[in-house]
């Protein structure tokens, strides 16, 4: 593709320098490689691509006829079928041809120029395209106008690129001083346009060396003239450029003849004859036109009227004119000289004043005051005064009126430097001013975005949040759900440590209750005897033990029923009612109850039991079936770590748990002591928490001391502290206000 | 005839007597008591020629019924006959290791009182 690009910018760079030649010869060759290359291609999509190129690369053809119109057909084709780019400017493009061939240039230029628009905003390289518009100017002849878009254009992209698009527009703004005749202004801006160009499209700078070479040849500086000319032709002959080469002997040809000499002008005509192309372009009869001009010079006449010849009869075929990018064509004006060598008068004058004729159509100035002098000339020579003057005259005339315009181009270089600056000045401050917009816009959109974003971020956020609460309300539900079954887990697993506990502690006083009842029938039956036997003090003192007895039924018939009680109190939710009570007893009944549970489970279980109740304890208000549950947890948990701690040391060591009752700053005090493998530092902190355990799995639910704590602190304002030294004891020391 | 009872329920002593009032009477057997295991022992150190038989509790806080029962097989060369008493929910495993450490006979709680006087008459038969 890299060689087809440079192909295209080779093929539309000779049509843009060279407006008014036919570029038949050379475009056609290029063209149909490209058209091979373009059958090659398999996907719509590469297909698009590489007309997209030829569309692009491709300017109008200055000939007047359209340049592969299909071309554009072929994109907007393409483009319909996978819509890969924005069809509008194209559109434009391919309307602006045809205005083109139907030689509605306004309306043609007027498509173009939306097209424009349309790609400036795409930010695209076209200088194609925009050497298209300077082509329309020169044929709607409108200079001003040509002046006043390129002057615009050339302002919005140096300020807001691209910057190549900058290139024709410098060469728009030289062609319109050139017509003119400015020449110091116009070749001030082709060597501005050819300075872009050397950055980026070496041919295109090539050939506007050229035309600086010409455009010093027609002011006169044939120095200058020689030396841009002469420093573009190594260049196109290193490109491999034959037809760059051409149009560098043609330049060539014309600058010496110019300067008069003859000989150098003949050599580079025949040259640039040698290296034409075999269709007929503007150059070949320019250079056919230059190179009869020669002989006339070297006063050979015969030679030079073939060529004429040929000249005219090409220029009348396809109506080339006398002013173009490749010089002077003067063909009417040889034919003048022709004429006056061979004496023939009549002839001569006819040559001169279609000359003139043609120069005054075309508002070629230089050749129109060239001709008007030489026909004031020729009629005074030729004795008719009045024709004389009258074409000295026009002459003036002319002058006057380029002069007049040129008034405004006579600016000194000092000034022109200080326009330019002054141009720069401006552009940097318009760049300046983009900048500042670009940011603010840039911020204004960060800012946008960003709030965007934010505002997503906050829309997503509150979603998730809302969606987190319901999800947290139904979790919550369900571990309230679980709480509520975790601490009857709790509860009927502690009950069930209890239950053989229970059974003892029942089976005992039932014991009683039934022995002593027996006996007391016993002893109502040798009463009865006694008092037959008229044994009176015998008989009283079997009712004394009678009545000792009952006493003792009724004890352990409480006994009994304070178990049963407890037990149910222990089971049911507590209605965390508080009520004065004796916490000694309380601590003795659940210390028993733990520890027959545990007898219950394990026989090989025991432990010593110490109790340091102090007798002048007061009633404490608590619930009892709380408190009672954290003192059952503790002594199991008491039990269990002598238990553990006896698998290790076995018959060396004598299990104790002790405890303790006492007052202590107004509050109830109870320590629960034991001997066992007690708390390693690392887990103390640990042990509150819920679902904590060290017991194995499926032997603790993790809940006893975190129920133990709830209780005790939130239930009762009461604290518990653990103070432990792992492998020797541990000791829990529960404060609970009275 | 003394017959020491070891167990941490207090009101057995009166049971006891109660229950024994007429051979105590007769004097057929005399009743000593201890709450503890360690009682128990204290009290056979002082008296434990007299003692023709010890009727101990196994679950006792402290030192067990089990652990008497060692503890007197190994401090006497001729230590009385003891008589374990078991509670219902103490099984097989409590019963292996009092035969093992000695016990010569089994009672079950709760205590069938006619029973025992028959065990005691031929203890003290045998004695």
């Amino acid at each position: 593709m890299k060689r087809i690009s440079v192909y295209l910018s080779f093929v539309f760079c000779l049509v843009a320098i060279s407006p008014c030649l036919a570029q038949n010869d050379f475009a056609h060759a290029e063209m149909d490689s490209l058209q091979k290359v373009l059958a090659r291609q398999r996907t719509t999509k590469d297909s698009l691509i590489v007309v997209q190129k030829l569309v692009d690369f491709t300017p109008v053809r200055s000939d007047e006829t359209l340049s592969y119109p299909d071309h554009y057909k072929m994109l907007l084709d393409l483009n319909e079928k996978i819509k890969l780019i924005d069809p509008a400017p194209y559109q434009l493009m391919l309307e602006g041809n045809r205005y083109w061939a139907k030689r509605e240039y306004n309306k043609s230029l007027r498509s173009f120029q939306q097209a424009v628009e349309l790609f400036d905003k795409q930010h695209k390289v076209i200088f194609p395209l925009l050497i298209n518009l300077r082509i329309l100017y020169n044929f709607l002849n409108d200079q001003g106008a040509r002046l006043g878009y390129f002057q615009k254009k050339l302002e919005y992209y140096l300020v807001n690129g691209p910057y190549e698009n900058t290139a024709p527009c410098y060469h728009g703004i030289a062609g319109y001083y050139l017509y003119k005749g400015a020449y110091n202004q116009a070749i001030n801006n082709y060597m501005k346009g050819a300075e872009v160009f050397r950055k980026f499209e070496p041919t295109f700078y090539v050939q506007i060396l050229y035309v600086l070479g010409m455009t010093y040849n027609q002011w006169g500086n044939f120095d200058k003239a020689r030396y841009y000319a002469g420093k573009a032709l190594p260049l196109s002959q290193k490109q491999n450029d034959t037809s760059g080469i051409n149009y560098g002997y043609n330049t060539l040809s014309q600058i010496e003849f110019n300067a008069g000499r003859y000989d150098e002008a003949m050599k580079f005509a025949d040259q640039c004859i040698r290296t034409l192309s075999k269709n007929v372009t503007q150059r070949v009869v320019s250079i056919f036109t230059t190179k009869a001009g020669i002989y006339l010079k070297l006063n050979q006449p015969d030679l030079a009227l073939p060529l004429l010849n040929k000249a005219q009869r090409w220029t009348d075929s396809a109506g080339f004119k006398t002013v173009s990018s490749v010089g002077y064509t003067e063909i009417d004006y040889d034919f003048y000289e022709y004429y006056i060598s061979k004496g023939n008068t009549g002839e001569a004058e006819k040559a001169l004043l279609t000359a003139y004729k043609k120069s005054s159509n075309e508002q070629g100035v230089p050749l129109q005051l060239k001709y008007a002098r030489e026909l004031g000339y020729f009629y005074q020579k030729h004795n008719q005064p009045e024709k004389s003057e009258r074409y000295f005259e026009q002459y003036f005339k002319v002058y006057d009126a380029q002069e007049a315009g040129l008034h405004d181009f006579k600016v000194a270089q000092y000034e022109i430097d200080q326009n330019d600056r002054a141009q720069r000045d401006h552009i940097s401050q318009l760049k300046q001013e983009k900048a500042v917009q670009d940011y603010e816009l840039g911020r204004r959109n960060a800012l946008l975005w960003g709030s965007l974003v934010v505002l997503a971020l906050i829309s997503a956020l509150l979603v998730f949040i809302y969606r987190q609460l319901q999800i947290n309300k139904k979790t919550l539900i369900s571990l309230r759900k679980t709480q509520r079954q975790l601490i009857q887990s709790e509860k009927m697993a502690s009950l069930g440590e209890l239950t053989a506990g229970i059974a003892h502690e029942i089976q005992n006083p039932l014991n009683f209750v039934n022995n002593f009842a027996e006996i007391n029938v016993e002893l109502l039956d040798e009463m009865a005897t006694e008092l037959k036997s008229g044994d009176k003090d015998e008989a009283v003192a079997i009712a004394s033990d009678i009545r000792q007895n009952l006493e003792k039924i009724r004890h352990h018939g409480q006994r009994a029923d304070g178990i049963v009680k407890g037990m149910l109190q222990h089971s049911r939710a507590s209605n965390n009612t508080k009520e004065p009570t004796d916490v000694n007893k309380l601590a003795d009944e659940y210390l028993r109850l733990a520890y027959h549970g545990l007898r219950a489970k394990d026989k090989s279980f025991n432990a010593g039991l110490e109790t340091n109740f102090d007798a002048g304890l007061p009633l404490a208000n608590l619930v009892p079936q709380d408190i009672g549950r954290v003192l059952l947890n503790l002594f199991t948990n008491a039990f269990y770590a002598t238990e553990q701690k006896k698998k290790l040391l076995a018959a060396n060591y004598s299990p104790v748990v002790i405890v303790s009752t006492g007052i202590e700053n107004g509050q109830i005090k109870i320590r629960v002591r034991d001997n066992g493998t007690g708390i390693p530092e690392h887990i103390k902190e640990k042990i509150m928490q819920p679902f904590f355990t060290t017991k194995p799995t499926g032997e603790g639910t993790g809940l006893g001391l975190s129920m133990s704590y709830d209780i005790l602190v939130k239930g009762h304002g009461g604290s518990i502290d653990i103070d432990s030294k792992e492998g020797e004891y541990t000791e829990f020391i529960i404060h609970i206000p009275i | 005839m003394k017959i020491l009872v070891v167990d941490d329920e207090a009101d057995i002593q009166p049971l006891f007597i109660q229950r024994f009032r007429q051979e105590i009477k007769h004097g057929d057997f005399d009743f000593s008591f201890a709450l503890s295991g360690e009682e128990a022992l204290s009290y056979l150190e002082k008296n434990h020629s007299e003692v023709v038989l010890i009727l101990s509790d196994i679950n006792m806080p402290g030192m067990t019924g089990i652990e008497l029962l060692s503890r007197i097989r190994h401090q006497y060369e001729k230590p009385p006959p003891v008589v374990m008493m078991i509670t219902a929910y103490n099984d097989d495993e409590n019963r292996n290791q009092a035969i093992q450490n000695g016990a010569n006979e089994f009672l079950t709680k709760p205590l069938d009182f006619a029973l025992l006087k028959e065990k005691l008459k031929t203890f003290i038969h045998k004695d």
